[in-house]
């Protein structure tokens, strides 16, 4: 399990990355983040919920209510041109930042 | 399908959020937990279990409020953004002053509204202090007006007090009119001198005669005080007839006899069946200057008009001055010392004049009553200190409850001084409306006053209403009350730590310091209680004594009527011979077995009665002593105990009477070692003319009040005085107000002019000459069980709010196999604790106040047991009862539902 520090700067990422390809709700997004890691990124909703609201208050996503036929009302987010911006440069951001890490911690070979 | 909306709706606290956000974000969680519950189900779980899950996985819902809220804040500061810069302008303009005052107007709106959301915590906390402040802005209405209030004069701070300092110690004597008339010509140090004398006459002429506080005053009286009629005049000294009956009356007589009626000036009143003309009322709120009974309600005028019921007693005016421009009191005090003693040197008197005293009038009586009233108040001050103490105990418990909302507030950006205001002003909001139903409450209890205090047959209490010192009292009480039951626990709460709140356990009761804090003002109240109760137990028991004491006679049952017939123009021998037919008509009456007459009945108000200057050979300075003037068989009537010798018989009673029976204490005083009978003394000069024999002794009994130690009184035979005060006392077998209709209709009878100017039981002047104490029991108890009707509820809140808080140990306890009464019984032990550690603590302090004021019981042990045990059993029931509930509650609690409580 990682530690909250490392978890809560990755949570924005996580999100924007889930929300590229398609409209997601807040529940789909929680269970992705912790499918997609096999179970190691748990996010409850203390975490999730307000990082939503934030991101959407900075026109990075944006929610709606859709009902879809034979399902109940969900709340949906979508990726809007401000949060892909964010994406990316996060994303690469986030890269270098590994690659840094990385640099430093991996076992040097003689 | 289960209601998540409503669900998320009461666990999820956002404020300063719109409704319209709230709601989409409440919809949204409510989504999610819908979604949790149907992952659950088709993880095959039961509907319980799939419910409980979804619960379980929302996680903190304080957390998850916070983090909304933070969440949310940048939404609302753009908002509020724009409306910051248009105030910061108006600010820049306007001052700080207006911001501050801007701050104080949303913490009075915010207060009102957490008010309003708690009713039952406000309620109990209003009534609580209402009492407290009610009670004592009634107290300070009655000290302020007998105490602290100037008096209602010209220029109060110039009026001063003359006193006669005499060899015996004494220094209330006054000086003989003579001599008051010379000083006054003499003094250039005071502007002016007068003299008043205290007495009682009846309104009659009316459905039902009433007695008034009278006043007969020198003439210069009103103009040397600076007082004027509010109608008609007041005499002076300058007035055309002074002959003339002439009264002034007050402005309650006016109002309550007369209807404000302005024909009043001029008009006809009878007085004490005598024909008097009003001239003139004074202002309304001037009822004499004689602190602290300030209660006249007629002033005649002194010198050749006599008086209403017997003239001017030469030796009985007390006198007050007014400096003269510029001089100080030190200087009036010399030079009117220097005129006294100059005085009385060519004219002595029995108890020699040392010289006079001069002080102001307002410092002097301050002084001399203000450790009384300093007393009142502190007493009254003590139930208030209970009530404060309550409402601190439900503040600390309701900040407890509001933690974790004062908690968010923090965490949201407010100030710890911010906090502290706001929840000052929540609580001085408390206090004010509780200063208002106080007012209430002293409104109600100054008009229901009267009543509550033992019957006299005179008015006692000056007019009182509550005016605006009163109020102001009231609003600055308020104000002390917040600071002494609001401040501790305002400046608590805002040191609430977030992080441990949040993260703490539901249930596990909070740490033990906040409970013994708490435990300790409880038991604080109880002490008080206990001391307030016990002390009111000795003062009653006192009463019972003072009721059941040896006053020198037999309790009979009496019928006492009280005659003047000198007003009737009844010269002495028609005196003798109406009384005389009076007493042989009423001793044919059935049910009278004894008649005689007296000129004062032991123990009436009349102050003990005339005193006769005696000689006693080998004594070096004749002596005043008071005597009463007894007609045949009043010993036998009074039951009154002749130790040694004789009665008087029908012989003594002719003109040349030179007999006289004397009291125990008499001989004691003048004859230590001997026996009186036989001796002879000289009433006045040592002649042969004044010679008096003492024919027998009498028991010791009081002459004034009931408890008071035995002075030498003589006996004399009723020769003379025959038209002056006079007491037939009747005898019965049966109850003596039954023959108060026929005896009224005996007198008519003999004469339709006279009646009897007031008619009593003996029981009922009894209870009189106690009238000081038992006023003083029912105020003291009043005050204990007042203060204990509040500690018990204070007791009950605590005891209550501490079981609650640990439901959850409870439910644990049960669940392990504890009894219902086992729950019970923690209760009630926590209760019981309670009420001992304050008995415990309070019995000492009680013995303590009840050996300082030990001279103020008569005849009781200050250390009592029964009043102690009495009051600490009482306490310790009433703490039982506060108990009962809770106890009853706590074996209610389910196991299951304490485990999960929260």
């Amino acid at each position: 399990m990682f530690s909250p520090e490392l978890k809560k700067g990755s949570i924005e990422l996580l999100t924007l990355s889930l929300l590229r390809d398609q409209p997601r709700h807040g529940y789909e997004i929680g269970k992705l983040m912790e499918l997609g890691s096999g179970g190691r990124l748990r996010f409850n909703v203390s975490a999730l919920y307000p990082t939503l609201y934030r991101m959407e208050q900075k026109q990075w996503i944006k929610g709606r209510w859709v009902e879809k036929a034979g399902q109940r009302r969900r709340y949906y987010y979508r990726l809007m041109p401000k949060g892909k911006a964010v994406l990316l440069e996060q994303r690469k951001n986030w890269q270098e930042y590994v690659a840094a890490i990385n640099q430093i911690v991996s076992p040097k070979h003689a | 399908m289960h209601d998540w909306n409503q669900y998320v709706r009461e666990h999820l606290r956002l404020a300063d959020i719109s409704a319209d956000r709230r709601e989409e974000i409440i919809r949204e969680l409510a989504c999610q937990m819908e979604e949790f519950y149907q992952e659950e189900l088709a993880a095959e779980s039961s509907e319980d279990e799939a419910l409980r899950q979804a619960e379980h996985r929302i996680g903190d819902w304080e957390l998850l409020s916070v983090e909304l809220g933070r969440a949310e804040r940048p939404t609302r500061t753009a908002a509020a953004g724009r409306k910051i810069e248009g105030f910061e302008e108006e600010i820049r303009q306007k001052g700080k002053a207006w911001l501050v005052l801007a701050d104080l107007w949303q913490d009075l709106r915010d207060g009102l509204r957490v008010l309003r959301k708690n009713p039952g915590f406000t309620a109990v906390a209003i009534f609580s202090l209402a009492l407290g402040i009610g009670l004592n802005s009634t107290i300070f209405c009655l000290v302020d007006r007998l105490l602290l209030q100037p008096l209602p004069v010209d220029r109060p701070g110039e009026v001063v007090l003359i006193r006669i300092r005499t060899e015996k110690g004494g220094m209330s004597r006054s000086l003989p009119y003579p001599e008051y008339l010379e000083l006054r010509k003499q003094s250039k140090s005071l502007s002016g001198i007068v003299g008043m004398q205290r007495h009682v006459s009846v309104l009659t002429g009316v459905e039902v005669s009433e007695l008034l506080p009278t006043e007969c005053v020198t003439r210069n009286y009103f103009s040397v005080l600076g007082v004027k009629a509010q109608v008609g005049r007041v005499f002076r000294e300058d007035d055309a007839n002074p002959g003339d009956p002439v009264v002034v009356i007050s402005d309650g007589l006016w109002q309550s006899h007369f209807g404000r009626n302005p024909a009043i000036v001029g008009k006809t009143i009878e007085l004490t069946k005598r024909n008097v003309t009003v001239i003139g009322v004074v202002p309304k709120g001037f009822e004499g200057v004689q602190r602290p009974l300030t209660t006249t309600d007629v002033w005649y005028p002194a010198g050749e008009f006599g008086s209403i019921l017997s003239g001017p007693r030469a030796e009985d005016f007390s006198l007050m001055g007014r400096l003269a421009s510029g001089v100080p009191p030190l200087g009036a005090q010399a030079e009117v010392d220097t005129i006294v003693r100059h005085l009385v040197r060519n004219n002595p008197t029995a108890d020699k004049i040392l010289g006079a005293t001069v002080s102001v009038e307002a410092e002097d009586y301050v002084k001399g009553f203000g450790v009384l009233g300093f007393l009142v108040m502190t007493i009254t001050g003590l139930v208030l200190l209970i009530a404060c103490v309550n409402v601190s105990n439900l503040l600390l418990a309701r900040s407890q409850t509001r933690r974790k909302e004062i908690a968010i507030r923090l965490a949201l950006g407010g100030s710890r001084l911010r906090l502290t205001r706001q929840l000052l002003m929540e609580s001085l909001l408390l206090s004010l409306a509780a200063a208002a139903f106080g007012l209430l409450l002293t409104r109600w209890a100054i008009q229901a006053l009267p009543a509550l205090l033992p019957p006299m047959p005179i008015r006692v209490l000056p007019e009182l209403s509550p005016d605006i010192r009163v109020v102001g009292f009231a609003i600055g009480l308020a104000f002390l009350t917040t600071l002494i039951f609001a401040l501790i626990p305002a400046i608590h709460a805002s040191r609430l730590n977030l992080v441990s709140l949040l993260t703490e356990s539901p249930g596990t009761g909070q740490s033990g310091s906040r409970y013994r804090g708490r435990n300790a003002l409880v038991v604080g109240q109880l002490c008080i209680c206990l001391v307030l109760l016990t002390q009111s137990g000795l003062l009653i028991k006192s009463l019972v004594r003072g009721l059941q004491a040896d006053v020198g006679f037999e309790k009979k049952n009496m019928l006492l009527a009280q005659f003047a017939l000198g007003i009737y123009s009844y010269d002495g021998n028609q005196a003798r011979a109406f009384l005389q037919t009076l007493q042989e008509r009423v001793q044919a009456f059935p049910g009278v077995k004894q008649v005689s007459l007296a000129a004062r009945f032991p123990l009436s108000l009349s102050g003990g009665g005339r005193a006769q200057q005696v000689f006693v050979p080998g004594a070096q300075t004749p002596e005043d002593i008071k005597y009463n003037t007894v007609g045949q068989n009043y010993f036998q009537t009074m039951g009154t105990g002749i130790l040694r010798g004789r009665d008087f018989t029908s012989l003594d009673f002719g003109s040349n009477a030179k007999v006289v029976l004397v009291s125990e204490a008499f001989t004691r005083r003048f004859w230590p070692k001997e026996d009186s009978l036989g001796k002879v003394i000289y009433l006045g000069e040592s002649s042969q003319a004044n010679v008096c024999t003492i024919i027998g002794v009498v028991r010791d009994g009081p002459v004034n009040k009931i408890g008071e130690d035995p002075q030498p009184y003589m006996y004399l035979p009723l020769v003379r005085g025959f038209n002056g005060e006079l007491t037939m006392l009747v005898e019965t077998a049966g109850d003596p107000g039954d023959l108060a209709s026929a005896f009224r209709q005996a007198v008519h009878v003999i004469d339709k002019r006279v009646s009897p100017f007031l008619m009593s039981t003996l029981k009922e002047t009894l209870r009189q000459g106690l009238y000081d104490r038992e006023m003083v029991v029912t105020f003291l108890g009043s005050f204990g069980l007042l203060g204990l009707l509040l500690a018990s509820f204070g007791l009950y809140g605590i005891v209550s709010y501490t079981f609650s808080q640990r439901t959850r140990e409870i439910g644990l306890r049960m669940a392990l196999g504890a009894q219902p009464s086992d729950a019970r019984r923690m209760v009630l032990r926590h209760g019981l604790h309670l009420a001992l550690l304050g008995t415990g603590i309070g019995i000492p302090i009680a013995l303590l106040v009840s050996y300082s004021f030990s001279n103020a019981l008569y005849q009781v042990n200050p250390a009592d047991p029964a009043a102690l045990v009495g009051t600490a059993l009482l306490l310790v029931a009433v703490a039982l009862l506060a108990s009962y509930i809770p106890a009853r509650r706590a074996t209610k609690v389910d196991p299951m539902v304490a485990l999960r409580h929260q």
